[in-house]
């Protein structure tokens, strides 16, 4: 990769953020939402008495690290919304007609938005502390647990622009997000443990990404715990597999 | 071989089916010579951003062979990219971005390393008259100022070849000269454009060669003078000093003068055409003479581009009754 090559992936993510910044009402009703899901979640369960690992830590606490990763669920899973008003204006088909590569400008796209949600996820950590959270973390860990949510939401948003680059409109689009957000939430141990889970969700639960990411978090900011080798590759490796993928479909999206 | 001893493109039986009976290209062979400026005219519909996609490499023809700058355009695609640029039809800008962001952008993607980045993009932005606008969002620009920031993206960079799909559709009068002056000036350096265009008349003044397609075949290329020449025929408009008397029908009168065609007479005048390069002025005189016609003015439209469109394509515009012409 040459510096011309990092300058194409810089650039189209500074216009990424950009476009986010410039919609200051879509960037803080993402910051409602997560709240609203502590506040109404923390509170009802508030005396949902948690079962070893996690016995002695209060739900809100427990709570917290599942909803930074929903928050980058939810945000990944919009990435590829973008690139289907790229695509009807263009605009996508234009820069791909320039002599940068296709999958710099994807680099580009995703790890802006990876880079952003990241930085959301530490916001909705903030205020789940300023709700009465409490943590017992170190540095080390929690750059570790951050790692693997970045490297997940890496891997969501690459999924979504995979499937934006292929159904090209956002009807189908909208399908993807609503199909997808749910049933990964509620089988993940965001909200609940899986040893109180039933025996069939727990199962679910132990193939869902999100549980990788959300253990992960949780172990690293609870109780300082570094995640496992494998707590960080498997996510990474999704990650660059569907990549691969969505590279694939950006080199063909010139045509579009 | 150099790649400017070449054709910067050609293309031989190239055929594109879309299928079910849909031919967008049929058994082309056409050459762009290094260096020239060269327009693509056509009907609506006759193949031009067909060819024009096919030498992007952004269409896979179904039969023939293409090379553009000695590359096959669907083989080598960054090596093309990095040669030759296409411009769209339409404007295909983000509305949600300023004008020098969408250039910024550009320069970054096109490969202007960082040192020239700035220069580059102020010669554009003072080239197209943007200069009060490049801060604006693109969403307030006028279609005009669209149309020039559009331009002025694919100029960033030096291409050797340019292949531009109706890029004047929108733009002002200064806007069409200054678009033809560039491409102009890349010409006299060496650098080759291909522009589908309507504007049969810049065509002709500015363009080294034009080739016409029709239905996706190519009825004709070569340089303007040549194919008007060829193809067109003269026009010759007749004033008479009195009007026809009741029952003297003019297309008969004419009918005897060999070459004479189209004939049509609306109170004192008569429009025909004649062959190019015939001078039939005494013979048809001698026709009104004998009938005891006096004739007021006789003049004579030389042959030009459109007319040799509008004979080649059979698409000749057709005279209403208030004397406006509209194509058929």
């Amino acid at each position: 990769m040459s510096l011309s090559d990092l300058d194409v992936v810089l650039e189209v993510g500074r216009r990424s953020w950009w476009k986010v910044l410039r919609r200051p009402v879509v960037l803080s009703f993402s910051f409602v939402q997560p709240l609203m899901w502590m506040a109404f979640f923390g509170f009802l369960f508030q005396r949902f008495p948690l079962e070893s690992p996690v016995s002695g830590v209060s739900y809100l606490s427990f709570l917290t690290p599942g909803i930074c990763c929903m928050t980058v669920l939810f945000g990944a899973s919009q990435s590829g919304i973008a690139l289907i008003r790229d695509m009807q204006t263009r605009f996508l088909a234009r820069m791909l007609t320039t002599p940068a590569a296709p999958h710099l400008i994807l680099a580009g796209k995703v790890l802006a938005d990876a880079a952003r949600l990241l930085a959301q996820a530490i916001v909705v950590l903030f205020l789940g502390l300023l709700l009465g959270a409490s943590l017992d973390s170190s540095v080390g860990a929690c750059l570790a647990g951050f790692a693997a949510v970045g490297s997940f939401g890496l891997g969501f948003s690459c999924l979504s622009c995979w499937i934006a680059l292929r159904a090209r409109n956002a009807e189908s689009m909208a399908t993807f997000v609503h199909l997808v957000n749910m049933p990964i939430l509620f089988t993940s141990t965001a909200l609940v443990p899986a040893r109180q889970m039933p025996w069939w969700l727990e199962v679910v639960s132990r193939w869902n990404p999100l549980t990788l990411a959300v253990d992960a978090l949780r172990e690293a900011l609870l109780s300082a715990q570094v995640p496992s080798p494998a707590q960080l590759a498997f996510p990474a490796w999704g990650a660059l597999l569907l990549f691969w993928l969505a590279s694939r479909a950006m080199a063909r999206a010139v045509d579009s | 071989m150099p790649i400017d001893q070449l054709d910067a493109a050609s293309t031989d039986s190239l055929s594109v089916d879309y299928g079910s009976g849909i031919v967008a290209l049929r058994n082309l062979k056409i050459r762009i010579g290094a260096g020239s400026l060269s327009a693509l005219i056509g009907p609506n519909g006759s193949g031009k951003t067909t060819l024009l996609r096919v030498l992007a490499g952004l269409e896979r023809p179904s039969a023939g062979k293409t090379s553009v700058l000695g590359l096959d355009p669907l083989v080598a695609g960054r090596k093309i990219r990095a040669e030759v640029s296409y411009l769209f039809q339409e404007t295909a800008l983000d509305p949600e971005m300023t004008g020098l962001e969408t250039l910024t952008l550009f320069a970054v993607l096109c490969g202007i390393p960082p040192s020239a980045r700035a220069g580059r993009i102020r010669e554009q932005i003072r080239r197209f008259g943007l200069e009060t606008h490049s801060g604006r969002l693109v969403s307030t620009y006028s279609g005009g100022l669209r149309r020039r920031l559009h331009l002025a993206l694919s100029l960033l960079r030096d291409y050797a070849l340019m292949l531009l799909d109706e890029p004047e559709s929108g733009l002002d009068p200064q806007g069409r000269i200054l678009l033809w002056e560039v491409l102009r000036e890349r010409a006299s350096r060496g650098r080759c454009s291909l522009i589908a265009t309507h504007d049969l008349a810049a065509a002709e003044s500015y363009c080294d060669r034009v080739l016409l397609l029709h239905r996706g075949r190519l009825l004709a290329q070569g340089p303007p003078q040549e194919i008007r020449e060829r193809f067109a025929v003269a026009r010759m408009v007749i004033e008479l000093a009195q009007p026809l008397s009741e029952g003297l029908q003019v297309e008969t009168l004419l009918a005897g003068v060999p070459g004479v065609r189209e004939v049509r007479s609306a109170g004192r005048r008569i429009e025909l055409q004649v062959p190019s390069g015939e001078d039939l002025r005494a013979a048809i005189l001698e026709v009104f003479d004998r009938h005891g016609l006096e004739v007021a003015a006789l003049g004579a439209r030389p042959p030009d581009l459109p007319g040799a469109f509008f004979a080649l394509t059979g698409c000749e515009p057709t005279r209403v009754e208030d004397g406006r012409h509209e194509s058929q």
